[in-house]
């Protein structure tokens, strides 16, 4: 009898030991998973689902299938938000690679590169924030622009540029193409570093000048590194809120807002989540559209 | 052909300082107002750096003032308080995110896991959405559980937040670690958990130096979620006050929120300049993703 309850006591043990043996590799991925989980997957799904309600925060949500998003496409306030944010993206989506790929190309072939690259560099170092700052600055009635046209004598030229709409989404755009360049650059840098030397070189042996070198050699095989660099650009350009709400809040008459920015204002400003949750569902659309066409890319190698 | 080739790299180099010095010229804007007292700032123009008075001295002044928030003639906001709350952020958030991705990773990488690559995608998917999805459920969440403006509330969305890009990273470098270390120490008996500790963790002091510092600068530059999760003063992080001063007009004087914006800048700087090499390595795999 009790040699049976000793041999059954082991099989138990055993038994746990073994389970526990299995189970062990998930708990290493419990903290992960309950974090990423209950901060950023759930409130993501939860997002979905409010954004087909109409939900002022406090009452019930009443569901109402598209109207949010009917709403989002069809309201003045929010057409101008989508412009904006059509701005942003074809901004975005050219200026800091262009002007990136030029620099590097031209640093390239400079003396005292490191230093040039370095003070390129120098404006991703600041947050967006301090960006905003630095550049609202810059278009004060005071500030630096304005001054340097005084002293020109251009005194007609001068603005208070921050309310000078539409333009002034521009002038926030350049304030953030600013700050992204450094980082393109050196992405693009290191890119040309990896780069095969020995189809360079045989153009050049061919008596084939830097610019056609350039257009012909270099840009092609640069080709991925291009893509990824803009891809990324577009996707942080619809992501930008940091920079727009630090040097106009989407102001003045939410003439500078883009979807980032409206998406923050109906949901806790105006109370209207319903809306707030349809804009960030239709950036994530947006967004995970152009990441699918990333990964495509980047795996390109491996498919192949 | 060869002096043709000197010249137009002068050329070149030329064009380049010149492009740099208009490129940086807003920063030293920003350098030169913060050293101003605001008799000169209203009298000079933004870029004129006054050599007669002692700036640096005057820097100094305009900082306590922007730390404290000690302003004539009203109540200014102080950065000081922001600053240490950014900094508790910053690392907490990044070390628990660390932590967190490491044993993961490690999970991921070299223990018997079933359905791997969904899990996997399960984590990663975590950086496919953009910030504004979180906002409203994390903002009611935060309100139901009572962790709303609290430094707890933030501590955790951060570090959630930093998983999944550190998760990917570590589980490429765990990849890279010959399998026979491993089946090594497990023939000696040593459990997972002592081989993640005694084998794993030593080997990976890189990448952990890398993350933290793509991760501490990540947390210390957000605004958004800083805005959203949290409101009282000695809550709010550095880059939420920042806005305030830029945004809400309060009365503080012009070069003391220069000034502010200066010292609330110098610590991700000077720790992106200084280590420059990993930061650099770090975002070509941001982007390269390999």
């Amino acid at each position: 009898m009790s040699q049976i309850a000793q041999a059954s006591k082991n099989f138990k043990i055993r038994l746990n030991k073994r389970t526990l043996e299995i189970a062990k590799p998930y708990f290493f991925l419990i903290p992960a998973l309950l974090l990423v989980g209950t901060f950023l997957i759930y409130p993501a799904f939860r997002t979905i689902i409010i954004s087909f309600t109409e939900w002022n925060g406090v009452t019930k949500p009443i569901f109402v299938g598209f109207h949010n998003f009917f709403k989002l496409f069809s309201y003045p306030e929010f057409r101008v938000s989508l412009t904006n944010t059509l701005y942003w993206g074809i901004s975005t989506l050219t200026l800091p690679v262009a002007i990136s790929l030029f620099l590097a190309l031209l640093i390239n072939r400079a003396s005292g590169s490191g230093l040039f690259k370095v003070l390129i560099f120098l404006p991703y170092t600041l947050s967006s924030v301090a960006v905003g700052i630095v550049w609202s600055y810059m278009y004060k009635n005071a500030g630096a622009i304005n001054e340097f046209l005084r002293l020109l004598g251009l005194e007609n030229f001068t603005r208070i540029w921050m309310q000078e709409v539409p333009l002034s989404n521009f002038f926030i755009i350049n304030a953030y193409i600013w700050r992204m360049v450094g980082l393109n650059l050196i992405l693009f840098l290191i890119g040309l570093q990896n780069l095969p030397k020995e189809p360079i070189e045989a153009a050049k042996i061919e008596g084939a000048s830097e610019w056609r070198i350039n257009m012909n050699v270099k840009i092609p095989m640069l080709f991925q590194t291009i893509t990824v660099v803009v891809v990324m650009a577009f996707i942080n350009g619809l992501n930008a809120f940091d920079i727009v709400w630090t040097m106009t809040m989407g102001g003045p008459y939410r003439s500078t807002e883009t979807l980032a920015v409206t998406m923050f204002r109906e949901s806790f400003l105006n109370s209207d989540y319903g809306v707030g949750a349809a804009a960030s569902v239709f950036l994530f659309i947006i967004i995970f559209a152009a990441g699918l066409f990333y990964f495509k890319v980047l795996f390109k190698d491996e498919h192949d | 052909m060869i002096k043709n080739k000197k010249i137009s790299r002068f050329i070149i180099t030329v064009m380049l300082l010149i492009f740099v010095i208009a490129w940086i010229f807003p920063i030293w804007n920003v350098v030169a107002t913060s050293s101003k007292t605001i008799d000169q700032y209203l009298k000079q123009k933004p870029w004129v750096l006054s050599l007669e008075s002692n700036v640096f001295k005057q820097f100094f002044l305009n900082a306590r003032d922007g730390l404290t928030g000690k302003v004539k003639g009203g109540t200014g906001v102080a950065v000081f308080p922001a600053l240490i709350n950014s900094l508790i952020y910053g690392i907490l958030g990044a070390i628990i995110a660390i932590i967190c991705a490491a044993l993961a990773a490690y999970s991921l990488s070299r223990l018997r896991v079933r359905s791997r690559f969904f899990l996997f995608m399960l984590i990663f998917s975590g950086t496919i959405f953009p910030f504004q999805i979180y906002l409203i459920p994390l903002f009611k969440m935060y309100q139901v559980l009572h962790i709303y403006d609290t430094r707890l509330g933030l501590i955790l969305f951060y570090s959630a937040i930093c998983i999944p890009f550190s998760m990917l990273v570590l589980r490429n470098w765990f990849n890279g670690i010959p399998q026979e270390i491993i089946e090594a120490a497990q023939i000696d008996g040593c459990g997972s958990m002592h081989i993640f500790l005694k084998m794993i963790v030593p080997l990976s002091w890189a990448p952990f130096a890398t993350l933290f510092l793509l991760q501490f600068t990540w947390i210390w530059n957000d605004l958004l979620f800083g805005l959203t999760l949290s409101v009282s003063r000695n809550i709010r992080p550095i880059m939420t006050v920042l806005a305030d001063l830029q945004n809400l007009r309060a009365p503080i004087p012009f070069p003391v929120v220069m000034a502010s914006t200066l010292v609330g800048s110098l610590p991700t700087i000077i720790l992106v300049i200084a280590f420059q090499r990993y930061f650099f390595k770090g975002l070509t795999i941001s982007i390269a993703g390999e």
